[in-house]
């Protein structure tokens, strides 16, 4: 996926989760770890139900491993992968 | 509907949540006597003055004429809570008593089942000494006024004045005002509409609900906690973040509950075809809203349904926890609940206590479960004490009378089990609290 690509998912993924915490978006810093960024259980739930309703992928039974949701980048990383595939 | 009905900006309205919430209070004193209440335990360790924290606590509590109030209705019918101008004489009770000889946790015990005294009266302290270097401080509270992260941020916000912190902001900031939501009437009833389908899915579930004494009035609750150490809780996230997926620590702790209350309905010879139901409480707030948010109730629920069948095989049962979880966030139950759950303020809390039972034939839920998050009480010290630990022990309102409730503080994990005395032998609730540790 090309780098504009994955940074338009980048931005679309910190205004969601912006939303999700009630946070700015400026405050999301991409590296952040998602639990350092107050994402818990149920604002995990949340992002991955948006990323179904944004980007057409359900993340739920992909395995959930932190290498692929471990940040926002490495989140937006997973999803252009997925919707490479 | 476009029918917008008038209101006071200055008052609290209860939200739908207050007024089950309230339902519940209600059921809890007709069944057992006691509250819908909960307490948060602070363990300390180091020189504690007793005395200097009733006097530091009733007048922080003193500036909270709000834990003195108490519902009425208001010439539209919408419940609100009237607040007193001032706080009550006496301030709030803090009681003090040395450690008995059979250890601390009776005490404790006691203390979140006592009565509150008198009406009006939501919040009170008991605070045991067991040695001049290690003290336990309960802090018991009534759910009409705190939920359980409200609760934390309460003693949070305390800790922050005690150590020289300006709260000045943090108290302006908290809000003590909420509308009436008496308009948009079209989005409530459309969230009536997802919780009747959704509870339409539960009728004539065969529940797994374990049997109660028959004479509940003055049952107190019981506890077992299962404490882990930083260690081992770094390992219980771990095996978490493995085998339900990364973030998971709420569908892991739930599987585990459900597990451990299954394991131990089979051995009292419950089985079949059964299902579990677990209620679970959510909060509607981040955790940076909570300290501006403290007061009152900002959670919702999801339900849960596991057939006892498909308890053994943990890799199902976590892959049906999740499933379960993400389609009822993914259609919006929980702000549907907490939504269309303002149409009921209208009932009378009687009727609301019976109406809640409806779907389940006189239940509930097989066990009620909470995973309270952060963004409650942060600090390492309460007063000049270092805190060694914080727990939280809730009385289950009856029905189902039995709780699990899991959370974290200072890397360290508490699950504690609550239920009406009678429910579980002594030698039946051990066996449940080894089953919690293990299943974690």
């Amino acid at each position: 996926m090309e780098n504009a690509a994955i940074r338009s998912v980048e931005e679309r993924l910190v205004k969601e989760i912006a939303a999700i915490l009630c946070k700015d978006p400026a405050a999301i810093k991409l590296d952040t770890p998602l639990p350092a960024l107050g994402l818990d259980s149920m604002g995990f739930v949340e992002l991955l139900v948006v990323i179904e309703k944004t980007f057409n992928l359900r993340l739920m039974e992909s395995g959930l491993t932190r290498e692929d949701f471990e940040t926002l980048r490495a989140l937006a990383a997973r999803i252009g992968k997925g919707l490479q595939a | 509907m476009n029918v917008r009905l008038p209101y006071s900006r200055k008052k609290r309205y209860l939200t739908g949540i207050d007024w089950v919430i309230a339902a519940l209070d209600r059921m809890s004193r007709r069944a057992t006597g006691g509250s819908n209440a909960s307490q948060i335990v602070l363990e300390l360790n180091g020189p504690f003055d007793a005395q200097r924290f009733a006097r530091a606590m009733t007048e922080f509590a003193g500036l909270f004429p709000v834990l003195n109030g108490r519902s009425t209705r208001d010439w539209n019918l919408a419940p609100y809570w009237r607040m007193p101008r001032r706080s009550a004489e006496g301030g709030v009770r803090i009681a003090m008593e040395d450690a008995a000889p059979e250890g601390v946790w009776p005490a404790l015990e006691r203390n979140v089942n006592a009565s509150f005294e008198q009406s009006g009266e939501h919040l009170s302290f008991r605070v045991v000494r067991e040695g001049p270097n290690r003290t336990w401080v309960a802090m018991r509270f009534n759910h009409l006024i705190f939920d359980a992260p409200g609760a934390e941020s309460f003693l949070d916000l305390f800790q922050r004045q005690q150590s020289g912190e300006d709260i000045g902001d943090r108290l302006r900031a908290i809000r003590l005002t909420e509308p009436a939501h008496l308009s948009e009437w079209k989005r409530k009833f459309d969230g009536g509409r997802l919780l009747v389908r959704m509870l339409r899915a539960f009728a004539g579930t065969k529940l797994a609900v374990f049997s109660r004494p028959s004479d509940l009035r003055g049952r107190p609750s019981r506890f077992r906690m299962a404490a882990f150490g930083e260690a081992e809780t770094a390992a219980v996230i771990e095996r978490a973040y493995g085998e339900a997926g990364y973030l998971m620590f709420m569908p892991y702790t739930l599987s585990a509950a459900i597990q451990a209350f299954g394991g131990a309905f089979q051995a009292k010879g419950g089985g079949g075809a059964a299902d579990i139901i677990a209620s679970v409480s959510i909060d509607l707030r981040t955790p940076d809203t909570v300290a501006a948010n403290l007061f009152f109730n900002h959670v919702s629920f999801l339900l849960f349904r596991v057939p006892l069948s498909a308890m053994a095989d943990r890799r199902r049962l976590l892959e049906t926890v999740r499933g379960q979880m993400y389609d009822q966030v993914k259609s919006g139950f929980p702000r549907a609940l907490a939504e269309s759950s303002l149409l009921m303020r209208i009932v009378p809390l009687p009727l609301l206590g019976r109406l809640l039972l409806m779907p389940l034939k006189g239940e509930f839920a097989t066990f009620g479960f909470s995973a309270v998050g952060k963004g409650g009480y942060a600090s390492r010290r309460f007063m000049e004490a270092d805190v060694t630990n914080l727990f939280h022990m809730p009385l289950v309102p009856v029905p189902p009378g039995l709780g699990f409730v899991v959370n974290r503080y200072a890397g360290r994990m508490n699950a504690v089990v609550s239920y009406v005395d009678g429910m579980f032998t002594e030698e039946e609730a051990a066996r449940l609290e080894a089953d919690v540790r293990r299943g974690l």
